[in-house]
């Protein structure tokens, strides 16, 4: 999923690109103000654009939509709250009384947009953010863990081409594989075939000092402007998110509908945007 | 809010915490491959089944590992492997949740080895796997209804739960049918390698003319 | 001056073995020597070598008697761990040697588990890469590399700590000769300058006994021989002549000395008798077209086939290739060259976007690793009593099939391949000889030649392809460019050529050692003067 590309997100290293993209997900997943969470969403687009992943992160409506419409249908059957009804159901067993409530609506809505919007963020982190340097940061913390899961990752590709060329061996048998027969087989010959990659990846291990292995050494190496970029963009996103919790425009669609208030929501969505797209401005320093 | 946050809390810890344990473990080099190997083909059969909906042979990969090798390689299996294999599906808020939950399976796999003595028919074993995929996907409609949801109450869970009925059937039909074909071949296989897990060599003074 | 590597009366045995690997082997490496380790397979080979790293016995446990000292640790109270700083070790398999995402990473690892710091770390990374010359492949995540590519990163990881001692197990027996001969030649290199000791055990003998200070034989786990390569090659004549290189055996049959270590000097002994005339003009290598054959009752026929990929280049172009019912080829051409994906079209794995694959009958396909096709757990489930008895495995129809040997396992693919209710017209093999000693690939070629079948393999080694088919068929670029008898084919050429070939110039089309001492003997009969 993840490919190198030529963008600050890109250049910069993982550990402040995953800083990055989870603050934007938890601002997204937090914040009760649709204005807010709207430029939280519109800036994980945008900044995938600007980084060249623009398709790929759109491609994640293709999950957040439906699992949105459920939970909006789910919020508006479920929930009892709101006083403006516009359907009423009946008794249905096991939720009681059903009414639609507008308000139950906007709350799904509301929901809705949380989805997106995190999700969102989630693809850009897939899609710019190195796992293996994120991995080596780990390694720091929890070399055997840690190295357990760099070796798994650089397995499967391993892994993968054993079983295709388990099952092309299968297609060369002479009376057939036996359809589903066959498929069992390759499945415990790759299995077995695994375990016995394993003895010499561990031989490996050994000849390559992991016995006497301790911590890593602290890597040397000044911060790029990417990265200080990044971790600044993240502390103000942090920073607008206890804002927003603690004394920002909130909304709370029960039990009447109001609109959010007009001017501090703006305020805050322009500053989600603004932080969010800023690092993306500077160009300089990128190598592929 | 606070909800939420304090389940995200707990699930971070616990993960924090089993992988603490296996690195506590102090695991040789055989171990860590293979776990890592494991892993690995977990997250292989959760990728070559990616089109058939929520039918995967990972649940059974891990629930089998940790009933051989024990507790902490049982859940390193589980997590790594989810974590493995969302480096080609997407990291996610799910991340965390898949990771806890694939432990979980292992924890419980090493607890059923260590309750019957590893000594397990195969159709009590397919049914374990079974219901391990059950949990999985109770963990999973959690980490929506914890993330997600509108309102955090009993009903709301439930009607998540219910969504997700079908794919969570699938999952557990599918963890027996796995086990059923494959699960005491893969047992006896990485039996095979346990066996040759902790090396003991015996030097012999051999006395020159 | 102390051996930087030294083994005295080792005596192993592997847990739940029945014999002893190892027979109370004494073997002293100088610093700075070149040493291969020869011997057929199970040897003892790769034990030794195990046992310099200290895999024998910390990894690999059973019982151990003597001592090993490399660079002055004893192999009994240091593991390998310990031992990865003066001993680097290079196994066969490319794949399973690299253990991190990035080259980068993984040239790093090693130190950084010995606790170098961060400066320390990056220096040795940059050293050890432009050594070996693989700056550029740095920053390349290691699923992309080839297998030759990988192995070199695995022998940086393994040299990154300038160890004083480099131990290789076979390494090149997974990859093409190309790659092959670039290993090896690094090994010498870096004997040379930088005055590491190299100890490689090798079954192509002819590839690196050029470089060789000292040559050890192994038989059955005891040492049997411990010389110059000239002395071990005259030694091999006598006792054990499986082993000798094919110029040697040119040479022992036509009754001459020294045995030649190399190609160069092979030619500089002839070119002293008189034997070969340099000043001839250099001759075009054949490459004869085919000749026209009747495809209609061909065991296997390719009319004008192309496989084009979907957005990707044409693979086989236009290959047009008649084969006759019980007639053996050999196809030939480097990596990349189509050959495994003819083999496959021949099987009715692919079918071609143009033209057309026919087969009289059933096409086997035995593709290059035989444990790919070893799914069961009994030898006996895989393939029928009468097609095991065939291969000589019957003896053996209890035993799990990842216990058999190399060999085995491939006559055991071949049981499988040839069994089932109907005998294939073809039999196709990609590459059946990687990592075989000169034994078994005689024995695989007897095998071969009782078939009934057709017979078309593809094949890097040129000895093995003479020594199995009487036409050989060379493939560029999804394009036959070449197609005649072997004599013809293989005796003139540059790189398809085998060594007696080479040797001598491709005079009189003489392919293999006994040809090339008849032409030599005669030669010298007919009163060419010395």
């Amino acid at each position: 999923m993840f490919v190198r590309r030529a963008s600050p997100l890109h250049a910069a290293r993982a550990t402040a690109g995953a800083l990055f993209c989870i603050a934007g997900a938890t601002l997204g997943g937090v914040v009760s103000n649709p204005m807010v969470t709207l430029a939280v969403g519109v800036a994980a687009f945008a900044m995938a654009a600007s980084c060249g992943v623009g398709r790929e992160v759109a491609g994640s409506l293709r999950l957040s939509i439906p699992l949105s419409v459920v939970l909006v249908i789910i919020n508006v059957l479920v929930v009892r709250r709101g006083l403006t009804v516009f359907a009423r159901l009946g008794e249905i067993p096991p939720f009681g009384q059903v009414d639609l409530t507008v308000e139950a609506l906007v709350a799904g809505g509301l929901v809705a947009l949380h989805v997106i919007a995190v999700m969102a963020w989630a693809s850009v982190f897939a899609r710019c953010v190195n796992p293996d340097g994120l991995l080596d940061a780990f390694r720091r913390l929890s070399f055997r863990s840690a190295l357990s899961a760099t070796l798994a990752t650089r397995l499967v590709p391993v892994l993968t081409r054993d079983a295709e060329r388990f099952a092309e061996a299968q297609r060369c048998r002479p009376d057939g594989a036996g359809g589903a027969r066959g498929r069992v087989a390759v499945v415990r010959a790759v299995a077995t075939g695994a375990l016995d990659r394993a003895l010499d990846v561990a031989a490996t291990l050994e000849v390559r000092g992991y016995a006497v292995a301790g911590r890593p050494p602290r890597r040397r190496g000044a911060r790029s402007r990417h990265d200080l970029a990044l971790l600044a963009a993240a502390a103000a996103l942090v920073a607008i998110t206890v804002y927003a919790i603690a004394a920002g425009p909130g909304y709370d669609p029960y039990a009447r509908l109001s609109p959010p208030a007009a001017g501090s929501s703006l305020l805050l969505s322009a500053a989600v945007l603004a932080v969010s797209l800023a690092p993306m401005a500077d160009r300089r320093g990128i190598d592929l | 809010m606070t909800w939420a946050g304090a389940t995200f809390a707990i699930l971070l810890a616990s993960l924090a915490a089993g992988y603490a344990w296996f690195e506590r473990a102090r695991p040789t080099a055989r171990l860590v491959a293979m776990v890592a190997t494991m892993a690995g083909l977990a997250a292989l059969g959760r990728i070559a089944f990616a089109p058939v909906p929520n039918v995967k042979p990972t649940t059974d990969i891990v629930v089998l590992t940790g009933f051989v090798l024990g507790g902490a390689p049982g859940f390193a299996v589980g997590a790594t492997g989810a974590l493995a294999s969302n480096v080609v599906f997407g990291q996610g808020p799910w991340t965390p949740w898949q990771m806890a939950a694939w432990g979980l399976a292992g924890l419980l796999g090493a607890a059923l080895g260590a309750a019957t003595g590893r000594r397990v028919g195969r159709v009590p074993l397919a049914l374990f796997c079974g219901a391990m995929g059950l949990l999985f996907g109770a963990i999973m409609d959690l980490s929506t209804f914890t993330t997600f949801s509108g309102e955090r109450t009993l009903d709301q869970y439930l009607a998540i739960s219910g969504t997700s009925l079908p794919f969570n059937a699938a999952h557990a039909i599918g963890n027996v049918a796995f086990c059923l074909a494959f699960g005491p071949a893969l047992v006896r296989a990485l039996e095979r390698f346990r066996a040759r897990l902790h090396i003991t060599w015996i030097p012999l003074e051999v006395s020159r003319p | 001056m102390s051996p930087v590597l030294s083994l005295q009366g080792v005596t192993y045995r592997y847990p739940g073995a029945d014999g002893d690997a190892l027979r109370d082997v004494s073997l002293d490496v100088a610093p700075g020597e070149f040493v291969v380790l020869a011997g057929l397979s199970a040897s003892g080979k790769s034990t030794v070598l195990r046992a310099a790293a200290g895999l024998v016995p910390h990894f690999h446990g059973g019982t151990f008697a003597g001592r090993a000292v490399v660079a002055g640790m004893d192999t009994r109270e240091h593991g390998p761990g310990d031992l990865a700083a003066v001993a680097g070790t290079l196994f066969q398999d490319p794949e399973t040697q690299s253990v991190m995402a990035t080259v980068r990473a993984e040239l790093a690892f090693p130190l950084e588990n010995r606790g170098w710091p961060a400066g320390a770390v990056a220096r040795g990374v940059e050293e050890v890469a432009l050594a070996l010359g693989i700056e550029a492949l740095l920053d390349r995540p290691t699923p992309e590399l080839s297998g030759g590519e990988l192995q070199r990163v695995a022998l940086g990881a393994a040299l990154a700590g300038r160890p004083r001692i480099v131990l290789l197990d076979e390494p090149t027996s997974q990859l093409d000769p190309v790659a092959g001969d670039e290993l090896v030649w690094l090994l010498r290199r870096l004997n040379e300058e930088w005055g590491t000791a190299v100890v490689l055990a090798e079954h192509r003998l002819e590839r690196c006994l050029a470089h060789a200070d000292r040559v050890v034989v192994l038989d059955d786990g005891a040492i049997a021989c411990d010389a110059a390569p000239s002395d071990a090659l005259a030694w091999a004549a006598e006792r054990a002549p499986a082993l000798q290189t094919p110029a040697a055996r040119l040479f022992a049959r036509a009754g001459l000395r020294p045995p030649p270590a190399s190609v160069r000097d092979a030619r500089a002994t002839l070119r002293g008798h008189g034997l070969i005339d340099d000043d001839a003009v250099a001759v075009p290598p054949a490459a004869p077209a085919a000749k026209r054959r009747r495809s209609r009752d061909a065991a296997l026929a390719f009319e004008h086939a192309w496989h084009e990929l979907r957005g990707g280049r044409a693979i086989l172009r236009g290959v047009d290739l008649v084969v006759e019912p019980g007639e053996r080829v050999a196809l030939m051409g480097r990596n990349g060259a189509g050959k495994s994906t003819l083999l496959r079209h021949a099987a009715g794995l692919l079918a071609p976007t143009r033209g057309r694959v026919r087969a009289r009958g059933r096409v086997g396909l035995l593709l290059q690793s035989p444990g790919d096709y070893l799914v069961h757990e009994r030898v006996g489930d895989e393939a029928p009593a009468a097609a095991l008895a065939a291969v000589g495995l019957a003896g053996v129809v209890d035993r799990h099939p990842r216990d058999l040997s190399g060999g085995q396992r491939q006559r055991l693919a071949l049981a499988i391949v040839m069994g089932g209710s109907e005998a294939p017209a073809c039999l196709c093999l990609d590459e059946p000889t990687r990592g075989m000693d000169r034994a078994v690939k005689g024995e695989l070629a007897d095998r071969l030649h009782a078939l009934d079948a057709a017979v078309v393999v593809a094949t890097h080694d040129p000895e093995f392809a003479v020594a199995v088919a009487e036409r050989v068929v060379l493939l560029a670029d999804g394009r036959v460019i070449a197609d005649g008898p072997a004599r013809e084919v293989l005796s003139g050429g540059w790189y398809f050529a085998t060594e007696t070939a080479r040797v001598l110039g491709g005079l009189g089309g003489a392919l293999t050692p006994e040809e090339g001492a008849e032409l030599l003997r005669d030669k010298l009969v007919t009163g060419v003067a010395p």
